[in-house]
This record gives C-alpha cells, sequence and structure tokens, in this order.
C-alpha cells in the first residue's frame, strides 16, 4: 500500500494527516472532420497529502511514486519553515457510504463504437464536418488519515462532446454518464447536426435588450459561476457578488439549486473530501434565497460554522450542481416570447468585477430569433453582457425537463439544469 | 535528475512493438505556490507532476500514452495498451493517417540562465517576498481585499525520438500575481496582475516585477472613486502594451495556429477566420504581429519545441498581410512545408500541441509623446479587466481597467466602464501608429483538451487607433 508508505514517516511527525491517492487510468477518443487525430490512453497515480504541526500546515502533490520518500520528507521540511496560521481539520473517524459503481471496467471498444456511430449520424444529417471528443475514465480513490479514517471507492466516468458545422452555423451536443449504457453520444451527436443545420444562415441583429431562453449548456455555465461564488472562500477573497448577502432573496421563488457530493450519473462524485469530511447534499439556494456557503474546515472555522465537505484545502468547491426543473415545456417557454432569442451554448465568459457580477460571454454555437412564439431564424455574432444578480433575478419561466452539462472550457463542474427563460438580457454586437 | 534511459527504452519499445514513428518525453514540473488573503497565508501548494509522454504513430493513427510509474514494466504496459487503442481505431473508417513534416535529427542541450538555482530557493524566500508585497497594499485604505501569490516552478524534460533527435533542458520560471479589491461610497474596482518570467527568483527584478506591482497598487487607489463616465462614440484610441499584447494574442495568434485553421480544435476553442479570408489581408500597413520563444528570460520562453524542431521568431502579420502560420510537423507536414517549432505541451501526461510563445506587436518608430499629441480629443486605455473573443476570432471586446480621458493632446481624467467591441479586420485596419517601447505581459494560455496551460508573454508598444467605435458598460 503505498499510503502506508507515506504514514510510516509522517505519523509520528505531524499532529494531523489526510492522504488521498488516486489511481486514474484515462482513455481519449479525439476527432474532427469526422476523422480521429489522437488516441490517447494514459495512466496516473498521485497522492494529495495534507499534514499539519501546531498552527502550520503543508499540502503537497506527489507524483513521483520512486522517490516518495524524498517528496514527504521535504514536505515536513517546509512545516518546520511555514508561517503560523489557520490549520484545517482533519475530518474525525467517521463511515462513508460509497454510491454504488455501474462499471467495473472502462467499456472501451462499446465506447469506441459509440463514437463512430455518433460520427455517421452527424454526416447522415448532412453537415459539413463534426468535431469532439470522448474521455473514458476509471479511477480508485483510497483515504487514509490521521483521524483513523480509511476509505477505496472505485468509479468510471464517460463523458463526449462534439460540435457540428454547417455553413455559417455551428451546433452542441453532450453526454455525461458514469455508465456505457447510459453514455449516448448518438443523441448528442444528432442534436449537434440540428442545431448546425438550423443555424446555416445566421443574420445579425440590433444590440439591445431580449427576452432570452438560456439552454441547458449556456445556463448550466452561469449556474456553476453561481455556485462557484458560493463558497466562502470566493466570497472572503472577492471572487463573489454573493457577499453579505446570506439569507436574501436572489431569485425568483421558482429556483432552487444543490450541489450534491454523490449522485447518479454525477461525474465529480466522491465520498469524502481532500480533508476526509464525508461528502452530502448543500442546498445552495431554495425557492430563490441564498441558504448556504459551501466549506472546508478553514473557512468554516473563520465563519464560525461547520464543513460542508467542499474542501477543497484552500477553496471549498461544488461536486455536481443539480437545479431543480421547473412547470413548463420547452414548447411552451418558446409560445410565451413575443420577441426573443433561443440560445444554446456560450464560450469564453469573463468577468469586468465578480463583486457586482458584471460579465460578458460570447454566445456560440445557434442561437435562434423567436417572433411571435415561434422561432423565426438563426442569429450571428451576439455577446451576452450583464450582470449574475440582475440575471438571477430576471428569471421568469424555468423548465421541466433537465439535463447534466460538463464539456470543455465552459462548464467544468457537472451541472444539470433546465431550460430558463430570462427577461432584459442585454446582447451586444461588435 | 531525470529517467533519462527510460525515454530511449520507451522509444525502443515502440520500435519493437510495430509503430512507425516514435517519441518520448520524460518531464518534470516541480512547483511552490505561497499565497497571502488579505495578509493570512493559505496553505502552501507544493507539488511535481513528474512521468513519461510517448507519441507514437501505429499504422498511420497517431496516438499519445503517459505514465507516472517509471518503470519498464509500466511503459511497455502503456505502449501495448496504446497500440492496442490504435489496431481498433484503424480498423474503423474514422481513422486517419497522419503526415509529419521531414526535419534533421539534432542532440541539444539549452537551459535559461539563474544566478540562484531553483533547487536552491527554499520557502522563506517566498514567504518574505510575499509578505513585503502585501506591506505595500495594507495600509492603502481603498484596497478592502487582496490576494498576493508568488509561484516558482522548474521545468525539466529530456526528448528523444526515433529519427535521432535528443533535446535535453532546464526552465526555472517565476511568476507574481495578485487579485485585488478596492471601493470607496462610490466605486469598486478590481484587478487582475499578473507578471512574471523565466530564470531564477533574480528574474523578477530584472522584469521589473516588484516596481511593476507598486505601479499597479498606485493605479488601483488612484483611480477608484474617481472614473467618469464618456459617452458611447467614435474616438482615436490609445492603447498600452497590455492591451496591445492580449489583442495581438487573441486575434492574431490564436487564429494563425495551423490546427485550428484545420479544424483540430473546432470542438473546443474553435476554428479560425483564416479559413474564409482568402485575401489574406488583416490591417493596415501598421500591423506587425510576430510570435517569438527566443526572448531572454521570457515567460514563453524556449530554444527546441516538444518535437525536437529548433525554435525561431515568426513574423505572423507582415504590414497587415497573413505572412507565416504556427506549425508543428503535423500541420507542416501536411501543409508540405517545415515545421517552426510551435508544439508545446503543459505536462508530461498531454500531446504537445500547435501553441503561441510570447505574441507581440512589433514596435513602430513613434514615441508615446507624439502619440499622445496626435489626439485632440480620445482616450487612452492602459489596461483591462472583462476581454472575449468568439471562437472564430473575429468578434472580441476588451474592458478597460485603467483608461484616461485625451483632451487636447493631453492625458486628463479617469475614466470607466469603456469597451472596444469590435471585429477583427476592422481593429487591425484602424492601427495608425506604433510607438518605439516594447513591453510585455505574462499570461497562461489555455488550450486543448485536456486543457493545457502554458506560459506566454503577450506585449507590443502604446498604439494609435483612429476611429474605433467605443461603447459604455
Amino acid at each position: 500500500m503505498i499510503l502506508d508508505r507515506v504514514k510510516q514517516i509522517i505519523s509520528n511527525a505531524v499532529d494531523q494527516y489526510s492522504l488521498i491517492e488516486s489511481d486514474v487510468d484515462e482513455y481519449i477518443i479525439r476527432f474532427y472532420n469526422g476523422k480521429v487525430t489522437v488516441a490517447a490512453v494514459n495512466r496516473s497515480t498521485y497522492i494529495q497529502m495534507l499534514a499539519t504541526k501546531g498552527r502550520k500546515k503543508v499540502f503537497k502533490v506527489l507524483t513521483d511514486m520512486q522517490s516518495l520518500e524524498k517528496g514527504v520528507e521535504d514536505a515536513l521540511k517546509t512545516l518546520e519553515i511555514i508561517e503560523e496560521g489557520e490549520v484545517p481539520e482533519v475530518y474525525p473517524k467517521t463511515s462513508y457510504s460509497n454510491m454504488e459503481i455501474s462499471d467495473k471496467e472502462i467499456a472501451f471498444d462499446e465506447a469506441l463504437s459509440k463514437v463512430i456511430n455518433s460520427v455517421d449520424k452527424a454526416y447522415s444529417a448532412g453537415v459539413d464536418r463534426i468535431a469532439g471528443i470522448a474521455k473514458l475514465y476509471k479511477t480508485t480513490y483510497n483515504l487514509l488519515t490521521s483521524t483513523g479514517n480509511e476509505n477505496e471507492e472505485k468509479r468510471t466516468d464517460y463523458i463526449y462532446y462534439a460540435r457540428a458545422f454547417k455553413g455559417n452555423g455551428s451546433g452542441f451536443g453532450n453526454s455525461v454518464s458514469t455508465s456505457i449504457k447510459r453514455f449516448d453520444p448518438e443523441s448528442a451527436a444528432a442534436e449537434a447536426a440540428e442545431y448546425a443545420k438550423i443555424s446555416e444562415s445566421p443574420k445579425s441583429i440590433p444590440e439591445g435588450k431580449y427576452t432570452v431562453i438560456l439552454s441547458p449548456p449556456i445556463a448550466s455555465a452561469i449556474f456553476e459561476l453561481v455556485a462557484g461564488m458560493c463558497s466562502a472562500y470566493s466570497i472572503d477573497v472577492g471572487f463573489s457578488f454573493l457577499k453579505d448577502r446570506l439569507g436574501e432573496t436572489i431569485a425568483p421563488e421558482g429556483l432552487s439549486m444543490t450541489d450534491y457530493g454523490q449522485i447518479s450519473d454525477g461525474v465529480n462524485s466522491r465520498s469524502f473530501d481532500d480533508e476526509g469530511a464525508p461528502t452530502g447534499s448543500t442546498k445552495l439556494i431554495e425557492k430563490g434565497r441564498f441558504v448556504s456557503v459551501i466549506h472546508n474546515s478553514t473557512t468554516a472555522k473563520k465563519w464560525r460554522t461547520k464543513t460542508t465537505g467542499n474542501a477543497g484545502i484552500i477553496d471549498p468547491s461544488p461536486w455536481n450542481v443539480i437545479i431543480d426543473g421547473g412547470d413548463v415545456d420547452n414548447d411552451e417557454m418558446i409560445k410565451e416570447i413575443k420577441e426573443g432569442v433561443l440560445i444554446t451554448n456560450n464560450w469564453y465568459t469573463r468577468f469586468n468585477n465578480y463583486r457586482t457580477g458584471e460579465f460578458s460571454t460570447i454566445i456560440r454555437d445557434a442561437a435562434l430569433y423567436i417572433k411571435n412564439g415561434e422561432i423565426s431564424h438563426p442569429v450571428a455574432n451576439i455577446r451576452l453582457s450583464d450582470s449574475l444578480p440582475r440575471l438571477l433575478t430576471s428569471i421568469k419561466m424555468i423548465s421541466k425537463n433537465t439535463k447534466w452539462v460538463k464539456w470543455w472550457g465552459e462548464v467544468v463542474t457537472p451541472v444539470k439544469s433546465p431550460y430558463i427563460t430570462v427577461e432584459g438580457a442585454t446582447l451586444t454586437v461588435p | 535528475m531525470l529517467a533519462e534511459d527510460l525515454a530511449h527504452f520507451a522509444v525502443e519499445q515502440a520500435s519493437k512493438l510495430g509503430f512507425e514513428y516514435s517519441e518520448a518525453r520524460v518531464q518534470r514540473d516541480t512547483f511552490i505556490t505561497v499565497s497571502l488573503n488579505s495578509g493570512i497565508p493559505d496553505v502552501p501548494l507544493k507539488g511535481e507532476f513528474y512521468g513519461i509522454g510517448i507519441r507514437a504513430i501505429y499504422k498511420g493513427a497517431m496516438g499519445f500514452s503517459s505514465t507516472n510509474v517509471l518503470t519498464k514494466d509500466s511503459v511497455t504496459n502503456v505502449l501495448e495498451n496504446l497500440k492496442r487503442t490504435l489496431e481498433s481505431i484503424a480498423a474503423t473508417k474514422i481513422n486517419e493517417k497522419v503526415r509529419m513534416s521531414e526535419e534533421d535529427a539534432l542532440t541539444a542541450n539549452w537551459s535559461v540562465d539563474e544566478r540562484t538555482p531553483f533547487e536552491d530557493v527554499n520557502l522563506d524566500w517566498f514567504l518574505k517576498k510575499t509578505r513585503e508585497l502585501d506591506e505595500l497594499t495594507k495600509n492603502e485604505s481603498k484596497i478592502k481585499q487582496r490576494l498576493i501569490r508568488l509561484s516558482g516552478s522548474l521545468q525539466l524534460k529530456y526528448f528523444v525520438n526515433s529519427e535521432g533527435t535528443m533535446v535535453r533542458s532546464r526552465v526555472p520560471r517565476y511568476l507574481l500575481t495578485a487579485f485585488i479589491t478596492a471601493y470607496d461610497a462610490s466605486d469598486i474596482a478590481q484587478r487582475f496582475i499578473e507578471i512574471g518570467g523565466s530564470g531564477g527568483p533574480e528574474v523578477l527584478d530584472r522584469i521589473k516585477a516588484y516596481e511593476k506591482f507598486n505601479e499597479e497598487i498606485r493605479a488601483i487607489t488612484n483611480i477608484v472613486g474617481r472614473r467618469k463616465s464618456v459617452k458611447e462614440d467614435v474616438y482615436d484610441v490609445v492603447v498600452g502594451p497590455e492591451v496591445a499584447g492580449i489583442m495581438a494574442h487573441e486575434s492574431i495568434g490564436h487564429p494563425f495556429e495551423a490546427d485550428r485553421v484545420r479544424g483540430r480544435e473546432g470542438a473546443q476553442g474553435g476554428e479560425s477566420y483564416l479559413r474564409e479570408i482568402k485575401s489574406g489581408k488583416i490591417g493596415s500597413a501598421e500591423a506587425n504581429i510576430s510570435d517569438d520563444p527566443t526572448i531572454p528570460f521570457s515567460y514563453g520562453y524556449f530554444l527546441f519545441d516538444e518535437e525536437g524542431v529548433k525554435a525561431r521568431k515568426k513574423e505572423l502579420v507582415k504590414e497587415g498581410a497573413v505572412n507565416e502560420l504556427l506549425h508543428n510537423r503535423e500541420t507542416a507536414g501536411e501543409a508540405g512545408i517545415n515545421s517552426n517549432a510551435s508544439a508545446r505541451a503543459s505536462n508530461y501526461s498531454v500531446e504537445p500541441i500547435i501553441r503561441m510563445s510570447n505574441t507581440f506587436v512589433e514596435p513602430g518608430d513613434w514615441t508615446f509623446e507624439e502619440i499622445v499629441k496626435e489626439v485632440k480629443d480620445g482616450l487612452f486605455i492602459k489596461s483591462f479587466m472583462e476581454w472575449n473573443i468568439d471562437d472564430r476570432r473575429l468578434n472580441q471586446r476588451y474592458v478597460g481597467f485603467e483608461a484616461y480621458r485625451i483632451s487636447n493632446s493631453e492625458i486628463q481624467e479617469p475614466v470607466k466602464g469603456i469597451i472596444i467591441e469590435t471585429t477583427t479586420l476592422n481593429l487591425w485596419s484602424k492601427l495608425y501608429a506604433r510607438s518605439r517601447e516594447l513591453e510585455f505581459s505574462a499570461a497562461t494560455c489555455g488550450k486543448g483538451d485536456p486543457e493545457q496551460g502554458v506560459p506566454v508573454w503577450t506585449g507590443g508598444p502604446y498604439l494609435l487607433f483612429k476611429g474605433l467605435n467605443l461603447k459604455v458598460r
């Protein structure tokens, strides 16, 4: 056992420790113009080591298994010279409830077959080209803490996203699953192809305020930002518009958002956090009210509360975020709009000011103009320029159906989101 | 010491297994980061990424494999696994045969000069310097939140390929970052500061990191509460080197990556306007933009790329016209030319892909004073906060952070929330003059999936754009 090697060195030298070993097998199939550009097979073993002594602490990532002892001793030397400060608390002895795993091994051949079918699907739908990626993971986590906590957890995860192109249009689709059975690249590619074809010849629209429907990919990107800003560290450092707003109403009553440490098809699930605390669920927004801040033990101490099991040694972060579905169908949402835009995806969100929540993001892939309750035509070259607090309070409708989203660049934490209608969103054009 | 023998073993083993081409890169990235959050130390982060990355071609299909278990058995295992994977793919209709450019085999050792080796810089130094920087901010009454970070890293690499190339390198880097929130009753401002270079810790003195940090702090406290609004209109606009650099990086550097032009990044960072612009005309004759990894002590410094090709300066845009793209051996092979050494990988576990290094607008022959004198009524945007650009790299936005009104050819009061939101062709066609200065900012450029952040400089001189349509937040 690798962790036992570390334990032997540090158990008498430190007050507390939390050790997490991750063994990761990764397969990647990356394609563009309908052809595979690279296939990757990666295998890694690494250890996250948190140790404290008195009021001193150190955190180190160890990847050199051949010189593990040297790496650990270097971390112990650091403990001697580091400044004193707040120290994290390794979680007391507890038990963990591991989620039942879906697949024992990565189903590579079946996944490859699904990827090939997805490419076929897009071309048979008539797109010019398709690019995308499938990433397959098998991970084993081992936890060992100074408080006697031990746990082993195994899981598989499957992530696919693709963009199809047609003329000047493009469309996005994705599939996220913990099991090969529910892994569905074909439907994702079909969705991407459909949006690419609809948006083939986009037209300009004037800059102004619009009612917009945000599809799950862009709604997930927005909600991921909000969930991240519920972190106590983000609030303390200035990366959040939620400072001093705990308990306030920040969205309409229909909006509820929860972070889940473990949930079916949540591809970032784990039964324990980086301090060994069991993960659970934390309601962040309940019926429009900002009800919880997420914590590790250091931020919890500062805020005089308990950890929520979201360590992050420095910055507590959400695991898997779910926004509750609402009470309308997507079609009804479109029918309700006299003039507006259905936005299917976004990318490149940057803040002018995190405290005020002012940001802009590029609208990418299909954006469809809605007139008198019907899709009229695709639109080009728009940017959403808004603020998070204004956007949240301007949500008017929430769809019944929700979808998991996780993809490169924009939605890193898995988010399951409905479609949302937002009034008065500013769309700019260059 | 790196496990260099294992790189040779990997290439030999790949050959035995029937791979047509292979390269192996043993790479160790060691890092230290110390942070002060409003004066309180966060947990210092120490760590390393150490392993071997192997890229190999089998039946024409490109594969990549990596492991941090540095034993012969482990390397053999991942190579056999890669071969099985590529065999599965080669048997399908979505297989593509790659063509790599012919390059001369070479042997090289290169490193960055460092007065104090990375191994001799202890944590005390990081703590002391971070404290000194915090001291500069803590008594400023308008600064309410401050996160100050000092990072050091050492990148050791050993590269070999099946064609006989061997390159050994050593690059230490230092980076100072800060996130500052300042406000008074009427205004709130936030600013990222990022200053870095390659070399020993003395590189921070060489690139005037501490002076620049101090200037930034003074600028933030000076503008908060004093920033006036301006009306949306057409203005002559002077931008500082930081803004010139981000413009060059985003609207020229990225779309000139040949893999993007071919569509390889289509699902991630996107494609490129160069798929559509056949004239090759990007802007006015003043538009001269280059990428040069060989600038000493730069944050994006390298002398040989991750495919063992000797690095050189690339003149991307010359006098407003497309001159050269950024290539690796794969895109160069497709184009029937030689690679210009633009392949980089952020760590051992990822494939080398086409990247920028230090991308900048070439300096001109004006002085800054002459440029300001040229503007009767306009704006000076020295730095920016919010920015973004679309995935074809045409529709872009830069929101001024430190910005001032220019009236009667003199810099006046600070202004708030001014936005350049325009297209690439419009922007560079409005470029009228460039100053003699050439200054750089550090940044971490993101690309690829798995995401690869690589150190770069962005920069340029002071630029004068005539007749830009400005918006206001």
